[in-house]
This record gives C-alpha cells, structure tokens and sequence, in this order.
C-alpha cells in the first residue's frame, strides 16, 4: 500500500462520515442476506400469528393498526422492503442528510417488531443494529456523546448477558453444555453428520469439560464488558470478545443470524478525535 | 466511574439527549423490577439455566409419508433455516398458552390481561401457511404433510409424536 493511501486511511478514520457509512453498508449487507435467506415481511405478511406477548410496543402497534396497513398483502409488504432497502442506500450515497438515516431507522425498527409479531417470537437478533445506527440519528457535533451511549448500552447489554448466565448457574453443571449442544442440534446432526460443525459439537459433546470450558469462558467474556463502564481502556480486548463471541455463536450454536450484531464492535474502535471527553 | 462522567457530561452538552438517557435506562430499570418485556435485556437471559440431560432432544419439523420422514428444513437458503424451526416450535407453545399468549401470566402480574379470542382463531390456519411459507423457501411439502415431535439423540430419531 503506497504512503499516500494509507494517509488517506487514517485521516478517513478520523471522519465521522466514513463510520457512518461503513456501518450503514453492513447494514445494507446484512439486508441482502437477510432477504435471501427469506426473512422479509412479503415472506412472513399472511403468517397466522400476531404475537403481542407483554411488550408494550407490540401492543400498540396492534392497536395502531399498522401490521394491517403495512402486511394487507405481498404488494404493500414487499413495497415496504423496498423502501427500506432504499432508505439505508440513500443514507450511504447522501451520508450528511441526517434525516434519511433516521427513517431508515425508523423503518428498520417497524420491520423488526412485525417481523417478530409474525413469527410468534420476540427475537433480538436486530436490536444491535439500532444500538450500531444511534448515533447517526444526532448532529454531528453530538457524535461523540451518541457513541459513547451507544457504547455504554452495549456494555450493559453484554454484561447482563453474563449476569443472567451466572445466576442462572448453569456452569455448576459440567455437562449443560453439552446437553445444549445436543439439544441445538438435534436435528441438525441427523441431516448433516458430516459437516464440520456437527463434527466439532460431537467431540465437544464427547467431551463434557471442553464444552464446559467454551461455555464458562462465553461467559466470562460477556461479564467482562463490566469493565466497559468503568473504563475505555479495554476496549481493545471488548472489540475482539465481540467477534469472538458472535463468530463461536455462529460456528458452535449455528446462530448466524447474531452475525449483524458484530456491526457494534465499531463503537469499541472508534478514535479518540471523534469520541473524545471520554476517554480515561 | 466512566458511565458517571457520561451522564455528567451528557447533562451539560445535550440536555434533550440527557433525558432520553434517562428514559432508556428508567425502561431498562423498569424491566428488571416488572419483569416484563420492554428492552432487549431479557431476552439475554437464553441458554442461562443449565440443560439436563434427556433421553430424546425434541425438535418439531414437517413430516411427510407415513414412514415419518422429517423434512431437511437446512437445505434451504442463507438462515432461512431458523424460522421454518421457530415457527412450528412456536405454533406448539402458543396453541398451548393462555388466549395464545406465552406471556399472559406476565401481563396479569401487572393487572392487565390478554383474553381476546381472535388470536387462537388464526393459529387454525397455520398449518396450511406453513405449507406456503416452507415453499417460498424452495421446500415443496404435500399436502397432507404433518407437523410431528422427531426426538433426537446425537443424529438418530429415537421418537416421533404427533404434535396436533
């Protein structure tokens, strides 16, 4: 790489812009795979559900109406799909209109919570997304303050992980995980013996006190984003248990679909120039 | 502390942000008084208690023939896998709940009660959508295919049950 590229790397990581969007192209990524993988609203629009649970936000916009509006059929639903595919594009090619980005993540958040109304589940595999988008949705000269928030919800998010893990006490037991590799793949193993990842749960499963040891450090990670409210000096170290944690999830539990939540880890890089007033 | 310094700082450069700061973490604190549904933090709790072990590790999945054969669900394309999973497990739960809420003994916690009717009405179509839904996904199941309990143990069916 000539000198003069790599000046311009580095002054590029100084420019809130290019955060901006880097993250809003993984978005858009992330998008793309999600509607290969069929997860879209025209997918789901006719889905018998309308799961409510005890969220107040699932309650209102069951009450607003807005499922029936936007899912009345595979026109308006794919419509909507489009639009916010087309919202997060323009957010990337007109990265200064702040405004777009704010639609964007409104819709985002709308495709979140009927996508889950109708799948009958409440999953949080977006959440991090709105976590990631945040700080865009402010003035520029907010950026810093809107990042280390994010940042700090992050670190929250994290360490409850860890917490609920710890007092769920499932570490006591040495073989849970294996029990929970079994119970994952319980199908998976039959259809696909030979794949590597079936391999590798076996011999975990095989072998209880590797299985626990993967487990026990997954959660030893998480609890150390503690350390992330107290300080940003290792946020080094919280970058990498990030992937790492999302990269095992993936490989170990076949849960790629956490895989956006690695967009975070920008929050833990970002430098000192534009998330600055912070840093101890 | 840092998260001190931040609300402190918040405080003094963006008063508007600050507030919505202290929702957030009011709805957080909230949760973890009502524990309700409201944040993201809940749902964290997955995978915390310890699993025991079993002697058949349930999965529902579309049976065709007679000879209950389960449907290769992870043929199909990127992730799609996750939701032809979650929604027959799904199906199975909410049949099963109280008006086809999971989480109405949560809301009766805090006084309010889910009693509508329509929900468990809508849940008679699923098996027929879930017919369509597996075919978007390029997985072709016949008509009068059924959704079955297959137990497994490391790759082998040991049970099958009729989930209807």
């Amino acid at each position: 790489m000539g000198k003069l590229s790599k000046l311009k790397m580095l002054n590029n990581l100084h420019n809130i812009w290019f955060w901006k969007r880097l993250v809003f192209v993984s978005v858009f990524f992330f998008f793309i795979f999600l509607w290969y993988s069929g997860l879209m609203l025209q997918d789901f629009y006719d889905s018998p559900f309308q799961y409510k649970g005890a969220d107040p936000t699932y309650w209102l916009i069951h009450a607003l109406r807005i499922p029936k509006f936007i899912l009345y059929n595979t026109y308006t639903s794919t419509t909507f799909s489009i639009v916010l595919m087309g919202l997060i594009l323009s957010s990337i090619i007109w990265v200064e209109k702040r405004y777009l980005s704010i639609c964007a993540g409104l819709f985002l958040l709308v495709y979140q919570l009927l996508f889950n109304y109708k799948l009958g589940y409440h999953t949080h595999h977006l959440f991090g997304l709105h976590f990631a988008l945040l700080p865009f949705y402010f003035r520029k000269e907010h950026f810093s303050i809107t990042a280390n928030f994010a940042r700090l919800m992050v670190c929250l998010t994290y360490f409850f992980a860890g917490f609920f893990k710890l007092m769920g006490k499932a570490y006591l037991s040495l073989d849970s995980f294996s029990n929970t590799l079994q119970n994952q793949h319980a199908a998976y193993f039959y259809f696909h013996p030979d794949s590597l990842r079936s391999q590798v749960s076996m011999w975990m499963i095989a072998h209880e006190n590797i299985a626990w040891t993967f487990f026990f450090a997954a959660m030893i990670m998480q609890l150390s984003f503690l350390f992330g409210l107290f300080s940003k000096r290792f946020d080094g170290f919280l970058f990498l248990f990030l992937l790492l944690f999302h990269l095992m999830d993936w490989f170990l539990m076949n849960l790629g679909i956490f895989m956006g939540m690695c967009m975070l880890s920008y929050l833990f890089v970002l430098p000192k120039s534009i998330a600055d007033g912070l840093n101890s | 502390m840092l998260l001190t310094r931040f609300l402190k700082q918040c405080r003094k450069t963006n008063f508007g942000f600050f507030v919505f700061v202290l929702l957030v973490f009011f709805l957080y604190s909230l949760q973890l008084v009502l524990k309700i549904e409201i944040t993201p933090l809940g749902y964290f709790s997955l995978y915390s208690n310890s699993t025991p072990q079993l002697p058949a590790y349930i999965q529902i999945l579309p049976s065709v023939g007679e000879n209950n054969v389960p449907v290769d669900i992870y043929q199909t394309p990127g992730t799609a896998f996750i939701a032809l999973e979650i929604l027959p497990s799904r199906y199975q739960i909410l049949k099963a709940s109280d008006h086809c809420n999971q989480m109405n003994h949560k809301l009766q916690r805090i006084g309010l009660n889910d009693n509508n009717t329509c929900d468990c009405e809508e849940l008679k179509k699923f098996t027929a959508w879930y017919r369509i839904y597996a075919q978007r996904q390029g997985i072709e199941l016949s008509k009068d295919y059924q959704i079955k309990a297959f137990g497994f143990l490391n790759g082998q069916i040991i049970q099958v049950k009729n989930v209807e």
